[in-house]
């Protein structure tokens, strides 16, 4: 069928980086832009951009009415959600579907059925993928206790329909477990409105690695290889990097077939990412989450495989079939980047919205940015405070790190302030350097030192 | 400095701790958003103040001058009909419907008067903040 008209139901960085993608393939472009974003950079480049409400992202980029009766009515036979919003909120594609608009993405049932955490589990284990240690769900401060005991402590009760470290709560012994079901259950309710937990081990030294898919809704999936994505505040990633250099090669072998079955038993159709726990004192990986999107951390397997995944999932989702086989996808190099945010890190990160006074970004070689912003942008204070991603490639992870570092160097922006002179400090650490790092690093070890000189 | 917030203790500390750092600052003025918080904070001369002129709710009617109303669209939407040029509406009256998918949502006169201006056509594409009809309203 193959999509002509593409609409691109979100903001920023994502969105820019869509109309890109789909111009690459001759396919016309309509955005969404709210009330504050009628001067994006996506607006101005694409052939097209609808208002669709005002500036609070409830009122316009999360409501998929507005999304779809827009995209259906300036023409539009596809639609790409990006990343956040509504992107994993299976509504939005059965809603496209009862509109005859093709959604860039997955199956809204595998959308939903991922989006379970304690069914991805299940999905997971009969694919014979190894899980966290963990329970099913947990009924009870009772059950809490009795599963803290079994699995052995420290352990992490979680909410079955969270995500992004929120409704977490850690137990260290039985007592901890009773009392942390408790205030769980709370948590899960109020921030996603389904009380149900379940328990996994608490791992100390973890890294957190995830493979990239593709799949062609038919049974065939393709891997992209791995990112480690360790150096993460508050649950939030900071740097991402491909390969994962801390794990050797037979592991991640394992690692890449373990996705790729997982994706496979379901089907999986268009991109996805399979997230795992990697416990570096055991070398052994399990199996946290699929996010069944586009990651905003995907530059970094473009860059280690030469290869367009956007493209990949705009071409996917017209009907087409897989662009490659696995042994056409060639991995090399490392590639390394940061999320670059208006945040003031001496100010415990204070989200600093505001207009840019002066952009004067790096180039050179193996220097990619993907950014919406330019002198005069003005930050608005209604959404995340992302203002770009800088990614270096290099033939290894030295060479990686030594380009970024110098990218950074020349990075000028001025208005706002930014965390690019905390990304130079991260990736010149010594133990970033010698990849000593792990998921807690940044706020035990790297921040109290920072805040220390300060 | 304006707010609207929660009153429990949490969000009071960092509202104060906001004021101080502003104070700290080189800022000029600064607008934050945030859960639960709305806060703006100028020093004298600073700009205007974004949380009373964004008060109103879409859609809000902007008098271009006293005697008139502007309807303006509340989201995007197709128009289905329109009252004419000319014609006389009650305050309440349906002055428009718009179609959003399968749904129909009326837009409603909020004052007494007569039609002066329609701005859009039936069946087109309007986008959020787009004029619809003007009413000239009634002498008092």
């Amino acid at each position: 069928m193959t999509i002509r008209r593409l609409f691109i139901a979100n903001r920023g960085e994502i969105a820019l980086r869509i109309v890109r993608a789909a111009q690459g393939l001759g396919i016309e472009t309509v955005v969404a832009v709210s009330d504050a974003d009628r001067e994006s950079a996506a607006a101005r480049l694409a052939d097209r951009a609808i208002v669709i409400g005002p500036a609070q992202a409830a009122k316009s980029y999360l409501d998929p009415r507005l999304i779809v009766h827009a995209a259906k009515a300036s023409g539009c036979d596809g639609l790409h959600p990006g990343y956040g919003f509504l992107s994993e909120r299976a509504i939005l594609p059965r809603l496209c579907a009862q509109h005859g608009i093709a959604f860039v993405g997955p199956e809204p049932d595998v959308i939903d059925a991922l989006g379970d955490k304690l069914r991805a589990r299940e999905m997971a284990k009969s694919a014979g993928v190894p899980l966290v240690p963990g329970s099913d769900s947990i009924g009870s401060a009772q059950d809490a206790r009795r599963a803290g005991d079994s699995i052995g402590y420290p352990v992490l009760l979680k909410a079955s329909a969270g995500g992004g470290g929120r409704g977490m709560v850690i137990a260290n012994n039985g007592e901890e477990a009773e009392a942390g079901f408790h205030r769980a259950t709370a948590e899960a309710v109020a921030a996603f409105g389904d009380g149900t937990l379940f328990m996994e081990r608490f791992v100390p030294e973890a890294r957190h690695v995830e493979v990239q898919l593709m799949g062609d809704g038919r049974g065939k999936v393709v891997h992209f290889g791995e990112r480690d994505c360790s150096v993460q505040r508050r649950y939030q990633k900071l740097i991402e990097e491909a390969p994962c250099a801390a794990m050797p090669e037979t592991l991640r072998r394992q690692l890449h077939e373990s996705a790729v079955a997982l994706a496979a038993s379901v089907n999986y159709r268009n991109a996805g990412t399979a997230e795992f726990l990697f416990d570096v004192a055991r070398q052994e990986f399990y199996f946290i989450e699929v996010n069944a999107r586009i990651q905003v951390e995907h530059p970094v397997s473009e860059m280690i495989s030469g290869f367009d995944l956007v493209q990949e999932q705009i071409r996917l989702a017209g009907g087409a079939g897989l662009s490659v086989a696995q042994d056409q996808v060639v991995l090399w190099g490392h590639a390394i980047e940061c999320r670059i945010n208006a945040e003031d890190a001496a100010r415990d990160f204070l989200p600093s919205p505001g207009k840019v006074t002066r952009w004067e970004p790096p180039s050179g070689t193996g220097i990619r940015l993907d950014s919406h912003m330019s002198k005069g942008s003005v930050i608005p204070p209604f959404y995340d405070s992302m203002v770009g991603k800088l990614v270096a490639h290099g033939r290894d992870r030295a060479e990686a790190i030594a380009r970024l570092s110098d990218a950074i160097d020349g990075f000028v922006v001025e208005g706002v302030p930014t965390t690019l002179g905390l990304h130079r400090a991260i990736i010149q650490h010594p133990d970033f350097v010698e990849n000593r790092i792990d998921t807690r690093w940044l706020e035990r070890v790297f921040l109290p030192a920072a805040k220390g000189q300060a | 400095m304006t707010m609207a917030a929660g009153s429990d203790e949490a969000t009071i500390n960092d509202a104060r701790a906001l004021l101080r750092e502003f104070a700290r600052s080189q800022w000029q003025e600064l607008y934050l958003v945030n859960d639960g918080l709305e806060i703006f904070i100028a020093r004298q001369g600073g700009g205007a103040n974004p949380m009373t002129t964004a008060a109103a709710p879409a859609p809000a009617p902007r008098p271009e001058a006293v005697n008139k109303v502007q309807l303006s669209t509340p989201h995007v939407a197709t128009l289905l009909t329109c009252a004419a040029e000319g014609a006389a509406l009650k305050a309440g009256d349906v002055a428009a419907t718009l179609e959003l998918l399968d749904e129909t949502v009326d837009v409603l006169a909020p004052v007494a008067g007569r039609v002066s201006l329609v701005s859009a056509a039936s069946g087109s594409l309007l986008e959020f903040g787009a004029p619809i009809l003007v009413i000239l309203k009634y002498p008092q």
